[in-house]
């Protein structure tokens, strides 16, 4: 059987008018999972109308078409192969619900990708004043995406046309711009591309003779190359958890006949295998592992990313639910929380934030009313220096150290140790109203220990 | 895509603007009515000074009928101009629709030059232009039953029935989890400003008897 390729979600992020559709557009033409068939036809009636010029602009136009009206599935889950990996891009939408979904949803970027429009003006309008683009860059790199490539798109617009001048400005303010935002500009590729030509995509450019390549420098080892698709190529796959201890949040739990209890979600960490005594939290359960499937195949060994259902003995399905985690329980075994310290952003709060607030909270698939509790120090966004001590309130916009409690038993850790579960978006008035990194968790010491589960007649 | 997209948005009610003003017969953008008065103007003097000259004597009734009938001309020919204007401006739009997104082919086949096109469709509205009125994300959705035995047609059928403005089902399919469960997973459109994620997730999970969870499996721009 041939090696799986790693897989990689990367995010798009950039202003409206960077041309990040066009270059997203271009990469999953070139080497996108679209149906070959299907491109075959649209190049041929693009072919018979006299379009052939604008062939590419054609069939994007007609994928956008086929996607505004949700005909295929394949199409809205934009992936495409490099050499190393299969890519999963999510090209960052407008819509309100978009960080809550990047915090808790089921594909979370590993790579940020950074499109800017090298076009006369445009890149001073999209990246300098207060825009998205500034706002979801701070955002990924607060989240824990650590790794970002920039493109300095529309290279063909510049003037004069692939103008070495503007390519080293925009990359210039570009840099300067990230570094405020915390992020190590030796660490990031910069590839002047046109995402509307193809320029630098796939094959190096001939326009551009004086690009001499990209380089960075990252702790595991230097990269250089010349096209977007050899930077796509060399970013560090997620790093496998798998030495780390089980964590296990619940989607959901079943009961299938003849089978028994069977919960099912995605393994963040560790490995789940067959005679496993797993621990559940907070249900306070434990139960062994019968058995393991993924898409109906039974598996020995379930690995972190792989979403997969498991049976498990004695234990009655209303005794688990969504938001529960399963863990080892020999090694580290999850635990529900009395408190947590985290540093939250707040984002979108029309008001003023008090000790007291109760907004919920959505943590890996828990779905929590939290008390922020604790007001402890107001944050300098980008430097993360203390501002204030015990602030009085918050508003959109500040940044701030606060412990939280949660008012039901909830299973969350630390960032640092677990990250998918150290991170969590709180929602109120149908809002994300703030983003946070949990940086401390007090597990609840007057919990009993685990009991052994009920047993299901 | 962005940058057509962005062209049609701009044009549009550059567009409307333009059509507005001329039904309503009013002026034209400004460097043209400022055109049209120093022509007028101009016009205006040579008239003063030529019955000053050869009609002295004439009196004031002549003069200002002829200023009269000079004015109306003026005025009709300050309408064509617009009016080609408008012509030119409407062509060049639907020609560059045509040119970027083609309009489904039997369109075309339909109109053989652009000049018929604009006969039949006066409004470039008719140009299919779904997105025209605000951002639009393509979201996936995995609906999740309670157990190997939820009639999985019946769940799609309730999850088809939630009917909102600014929301398009799309295509599903089936996808196996294990044990002899499946998901649904089912694609839909929507406009950002009008639908909620909550919203759709609260009116899918409605259906207790059938659906147990719903999780975002994917969510991008259009």
């Amino acid at each position: 059987m041939p090696k799986e390729k790693a897989h990689v979600n990367v995010v798009i992020i950039g202003h409206v008018d960077s041309g990040k559709s066009t270059t997203t557009g271009h990469l999953l033409y070139k080497c996108g999972a679209i149906d070959q068939r299907r491109l075959e036809k649209f190049e041929k009636a693009a072919a018979q109308m006299g379009k052939s010029s604008f062939k590419f602009a054609w069939v994007l136009d007609k994928l956008k078409a086929e996607r505004e009206r949700g005909i295929t599935i394949d199409i809205s889950l934009l992936k495409f192969n490099t050499q190393k990996f299969t890519m999963t891009i999510i090209d960052a939408p407008g819509h309100r619900d978009f960080i809550k979904n990047m915090i808790t949803g089921t594909s979370q970027a590993d790579v940020a990708m950074l499109v800017v429009s090298a076009a006369k003006g445009e890149f001073e309008v999209g990246v300098s004043r207060s825009g998205q683009t500034r706002e979801h860059a701070l955002l990924a790199y607060t989240l824990g995406v650590k790794q970002i490539i920039v493109c300095v798109n529309k290279m063909d617009l510049t003037e004069p046309p692939y103008s070495q001048k503007r390519f080293d400005e925009v990359a210039r303010g570009v840099s300067v711009f990230l570094r405020k935002i915390g992020y190590d500009p030796a660490t990031v590729p910069f590839v002047p591309i046109s995402g509307w030509t193809g320029e630098n995509m796939i094959t190096a450019t001939q326009k551009m003779p004086w690009f001499q390549g990209w380089k960075v420098k990252r702790r595991e080892g230097n990269a250089s190359g010349k096209t977007l698709l050899e930077v796509l190529d060399s970013v560090q796959p997620p790093v496998r958890t798998i030495n780390k201890p089980l964590r296990l949040p619940l989607q959901d739990v079943y009961k299938i006949g003849g089978v028994g209890t069977v919960p099912v979600g995605k393994i963040e960490t560790g490995v789940l295998k067959p005679g496993m005594i797993l621990t559940f939290s907070p249900a306070k359960l434990t139960a062994e592992v019968k058995s393991i499937e993924m898409h109906h195949q039974g598996l020995q060994m379930a690995l972190p990313g792989h979403n997969v259902g498991f049976n498990i003995k004695n234990v009655a399905v209303k005794n688990l639910r969504r938001g529960d985690v399963a863990g080892n329980t020999q090694q580290d075994p999850p635990s529900d929380v009395s408190s947590f310290e985290a540093q939250v952003i707040i984002l979108n709060h029309p008001g003023k934030i008090k000790a007291g607030y109760s907004p919920v909270l959505d943590c890996h698939t828990a779905h929590v009313t939290c008390r922020f509790a604790e007001l402890k120090e107001k944050l300098d966004r980008r430097t993360g220096k203390k501002l204030e001590d015990q602030p009085q309130i918050l508003v959109s916009g500040d940044a701030a150290t606060i412990r939280l409690v949660p008012i039901k038993p909830m299973c969350v850790e630390s960032f640092f140790t677990y990250p998918p579960l150290g991170r969590f978006a709180a929602r109120d008035l149908k809002q994300t109203v703030a983003v946070g990194v949990i940086k401390s968790v007090e597990k609840n010491q007057g919990s009993k220990p685990a009991q052994k589960a009920q047993v299901c007649k | 895509m962005g940058q057509h997209q962005s062209s049609k948005s701009y044009d549009q009610p550059r567009y409307n603007e333009v059509e507005r003003r001329l039904y309503e017969g009013a002026d034209g953008p400004a460097t043209q009515q400022q055109q049209v008065k120093t022509a007028l103007q101009q016009a205006k003097g040579r008239q003063q000074k030529r019955p000053h000259r050869n009609f002295l004597n004439a009196g004031d009734q002549e003069l200002v009928s002829r200023m009269k009938s000079l004015e109306l001309e003026n005025q009709t020919l300050h309408k064509v101009v617009l009016k080609n204007k408008t012509a030119l401006q409407r062509l060049e739009y639907r020609a560059a629709v045509l040119e970027k997104s083609p309009a489904p082919a039997a369109v075309l086949e339909k109109s053989p030059a652009p000049a018929a096109v604009l006969e039949k469709s006066p409004a470039p509205a008719a140009v299919p232009c779904a997105n025209s009125y605000g951002a639009m994300s393509s979201i996936l959705l995995d609906v999740k039953p309670w157990d190997d035995e939820t009639d999985m047609a019946k769940l799609e059928e309730c999850v088809r029935s939630v009917q909102m403005d600014g929301l398009l089902w799309g295509a599903s399919k089936l996808v196996p989890v294990g044990y002899g469960i499946k998901k649904l997973q089912i694609g839909c459109v929507v406009e950002d400003d009008k639908v909620g994620i909550d919203i759709l997730e609260e009116e899918i999970t409605k259906f207790e008897d059938f659906v147990q969870s719903v999780d975002v499996a994917a969510l991008n721009k259009i």
